[in-house]
């Protein structure tokens, strides 16, 4: 047994491939990963838009030896678009490798169940974006795992929810709506301690301003649909992390399904290319707006990591080249003068997602938290009048001047 | 796949243990009583366990008889027949894993394994006295052939980390009552038995299912009349954790092992001081480590190992729960059993054919180990000359 030849290999990667893992970020943006098709010399990578390949040697052998994650063989196993943004993603990640998937939540229910066990529990927080939410406290325990939900700021509560069949820690980076910041550090350490899985949602930062695995996380999972793509035209999810653990994630994804067509594929692989360039953006607009926001009377409270009086500083040193485009706030007459500053918009669309290069608005209440009682809104901090705002890349003047006008109004 | 096992699994998995040998550890652990069970009868639970340095939730459940009489309360096995079936699951499973990392596709496996328990004059189980006659037999229908076969099974009886737990010294290594350590002094001695002709014979049969999953039933036959105590829709599954390879489908062999044990003695104590409430809590843990699994390190054993055991008794005198421990090891077929080196018998049969008869034992076992590492090392050397 001991003469067994393969160890883990990253990827899977075609031999085609650009790999990038020692240049920066934006250079990773922009080229990691790419297939450099050798007939045609295409800078971009092309749409293999095919659901099945033809079987050689190769084939026969991977699938004698189950190495059939590296060759390809039909589209929810692998396919050289899936390959290329996924190694466009690990190589922005800091992994070793990644899966894409048909939508965040397909990565973050996929991730969960491979990494657990039935009789497993999962330490989470009741802040964690909705679906998430609605996933661990109605399905899990369907599934044979059970959840606990803690502040998940609050490094101690987490601790003294690890119990003996404790496998997962699950939070977010950066939380939805309210910005709360995951003591990533304490939490690595925690788990590293008590021998747990640290799995970060880093839908809010990106790589671009936190790479969690740099940290101590053994998974990062992201909705796609997001920053990484930024256009708000697919529908998409990614897992990074170790191979090893990749690879049991995978083998969960094959059976669940929820894999990520050529097409969708090469859009997130080409929004990729300027993730860099927009986050910068996103961040510079969203520190305005939320300068703007806080001197505004009719602003009862601005959630943003760049206010002097956000309660989360180990952020700023997780974060110290921003913190994306999310800005949330209060306005001052409750829900019903949030509902008319929705109308009242003329450049931000009022829709749910974020992370698109459009700014978006919505209400917390009446969208993704509208599962929560209003009790339950308030325990996690979500207060009549908060508005989300997915600060986009257009001119922050003009932002600024819409919002003004639109609050002004009320 | 070969057989429903991921070769480059577990070909990833012996390379992470040369780097990162902290991965190569996995302990497991039961605790009985857990929860309801039939009067007569007993359930333990398995805990969670480490792999690695991670942890694995293992929910399942394993009740036994107390009585050793078939029949007696059921559809249970006793604890003796539980470890007959460890002992074959765990060859049955440690084969899979040989034959199909040579190429080998199997059609159909069967191990049963069987051993005498001696009875005293009244019929009961003499304390103390272990099991005899240990033998398994295998039955395997495969493509490979009959030479490489039975090179696999004589692996197997170097390599099945229970198999190895039953042909080698494998005592408790730490037997703690309510927290405090029962010193070595205290340790339990066989009893040497008083002499008799009557036995019963304990079998457990294994049939390979998929991968590292198969379903095993129990008998046992007294006076030549056998009577199973897991048959046709009893019967139970053993499987791997899915972080090892396996589906989760039911327990280890190794927890199969742990939970017979403690079964057993629980019946030994809790007859001596009454049931809950205040009646005895045992917890019992063993250890595997891949890299004596798969030679990656001589020194390290391939047996199950480490075994540990906690007693607790809130509500018995600290001295007389003492006294209780020691008297139920020292009673116990399985601990005495255990405890000392003794031979296995091992039959193969091939496509209907034997193919391998022998009898194992830890100094032809380790002889095996020390060939296998000469072999890896002097393999290695000209590829370390070419390197330099």
């Amino acid at each position: 047994m001991d003469s067994l030849r393969r160890g883990r290999v990253p990827g899977p990667r075609l031999a085609n491939q650009r790999v990038l893992d020692d240049t920066g970020l934006g250079t990773r943006s922009v080229h990691a990963g790419t297939y450099e098709d050798p007939v045609t010399g295409a800078v971009g990578t092309p749409v293999f838009q095919s659901s099945t390949f033809a079987f050689t040697e190769d084939t026969y052998q991977a699938f004698e030896q189950g190495d059939i994650r590296d060759v390809p063989i039909y589209g929810r196993y692998g396919s050289p678009n899936q390959w290329a943004v996924q190694e466009k993603v690990a190589a922005l990640e800091g992994a070793e490798s990644a899966l894409v998937f048909s939508s965040g939540m397909a990565a973050i229910t996929t991730t969960l169940l491979a990494l657990t066990n039935r009789g497993g529990h999962i330490v989470s927080s009741r802040d964690v974006y909705g679906g998430t939410f609605n996933l661990l406290r109605e399905d899990m325990h369907q599934l044979g795992r059970q959840v606990s939900f803690v502040d998940p700021t609050d490094a101690g509560a987490v601790r003294a929810a690890v119990r003996d069949e404790t496998q997962v820690l699950f939070f977010e980076s950066l939380t939805n709506p309210l910005l709360k910041a995951a003591p990533l550090a304490e939490l690595a350490s925690l788990a590293q301690e008590r021998h747990l899985l640290l799995v970060v949602d880093n839908t809010f930062l990106s790589p671009i301003f936190l790479r969690p695995t740099e940290h101590g996380a053994h998974i990062v999972v992201h909705s796609a649909t997001k920053y990484l793509n930024g256009h708000s035209d697919i529908t998409a999810g990614v897992a990074s992390g170790s191979r090893k653990y990749i690879d049991r994630v995978w083998a969960q994804s094959l059976k669940f399904g929820g894999s990520l067509d050529a097409l969708t594929c090469f859009l997130l692989e080409r929004g990729l290319k300027t993730l860099s360039l927009r986050m910068e953006r996103h961040h510079a607009n969203a520190v305005a707006v939320a300068a703007f926001l806080a001197g505004h009377p009719g602003v009862r409270r601005v959630h943003h990591p760049s206010r002097p009086e956000y309660p989360y500083p180990w952020l700023a040193g997780l974060c110290p080249d921003g913190y994306g485009g999310m800005v949330s706030f209060e306005i001052a007459g409750g829900n019903g003068a949030a509902l008319k500053f929705l109308d009242r918009l003329r450049i931000p669309l009022v829709a749910t997602s974020l992370g698109g290069v459009e700014s978006l608005a919505s209400l917390p209440f009446n969208t993704s938290h509208s599962f929560l009682t209003d009790r339950q809104r308030r325990e996690v901090g979500i207060e009549p009048g908060l508005v989300r705002l997915s600060v986009g890349v257009e001119d922050a003047d003009d932002l600024i001047a819409d919002l003004d006008q639109a609050l002004s109004a009320l | 796949m070969r057989n429903g096992l991921n070769i480059t699994g577990v070909s990833e998995m012996v390379h992470e243990l040369r780097e990162r040998p902290e991965e190569a550890v996995a302990d497991f652990s039961v605790e009985c009583p857990a929860g309801p069970a039939a009067e007569g009868a007993v359930t333990a639970a398995t805990r969670t366990a480490r792999i690695g340095t991670l942890r694995a939730a293992r929910p399942f459940t394993l009740t036994h008889r107390l009585s050793w009489l078939p029949g007696a309360v059921g559809p249970y096995p006793s604890p003796h027949e539980s470890a007959l079936a460890a002992l074959a699951s765990c060859a049955l499973i440690t084969q899979v894993n040989g034959v199909s990392a040579r190429g080998v596709t199997i059609g159909s496996l069967q191990v049963t394994a069987r051993a005498e328990l001696a009875l005293d004059a009244s019929g009961c189980p003499v304390p103390g006295r272990p099991l005899e006659n240990l033998r398994w037999h295998c039955d395997l229908e495969s493509d490979g052939p009959a030479d490489v076969v039975a090179s696999v099974v004589r692996l197997v009886t170097a390599f099945s980390p229970n198999h190895r737990a039953f042909t080698d010294s494998c005592p408790f290594d730490l037997v703690t009552v309510n927290g405090k350590p029962l010193a070595s002094a205290d340790a339990p001695t066989s009893a040497p038995g008083a002499e008799t002709d009557a036995a019963a014979t304990v079998e457990a049969t294994v049939v390979w299912e998929y991968g590292s999953e198969a379903a095993y039933t129990t008998a046992t036959a007294v006076h030549g009349v056998r009577r199973a105590s897991l048959a046709g829709p009893t019967a139970r599954t053993v499987d791997q954790t899915k972080q090892m390879l396996g589906i989760d489908k039911g327990p280890n062999s190794q927890e199969i092992l742990l939970a017979a044990v403690c079964a057993e003695l629980f019946a030994e104590l809790s007859g001596a001081m009454g049931g809950p409430p205040g009646g005895p809590v045992l917890r019992a843990g063993g250890r595997i480590d891949h890299r004596g699994m798969m030679n990656v390190l001589r020194t390290v054993p391939s047996r199950v190992h480490d075994f540990s055991l906690e007693v607790s008794t809130p509500d018995a005198a600290p001295a007389r729960t003492k006294d209780l421990v020691r008297a139920a090891l020292s009673r116990s077929v399985l601990v005495a059993t255990l405890a000392h080196p003794r031979t296995v018998e091992v039959e193969l049969r091939h496509n209907g054919t034997p193919a391998l008869n022998c009898v194992t034992d830890t100094a032809g076992a380790e002889a095996m180990r020390d060939e296998l590492t000469r072999r890896a090392a002097a393999a290695a050397q000209p590829a370390a000359a070419d390197a330099t």
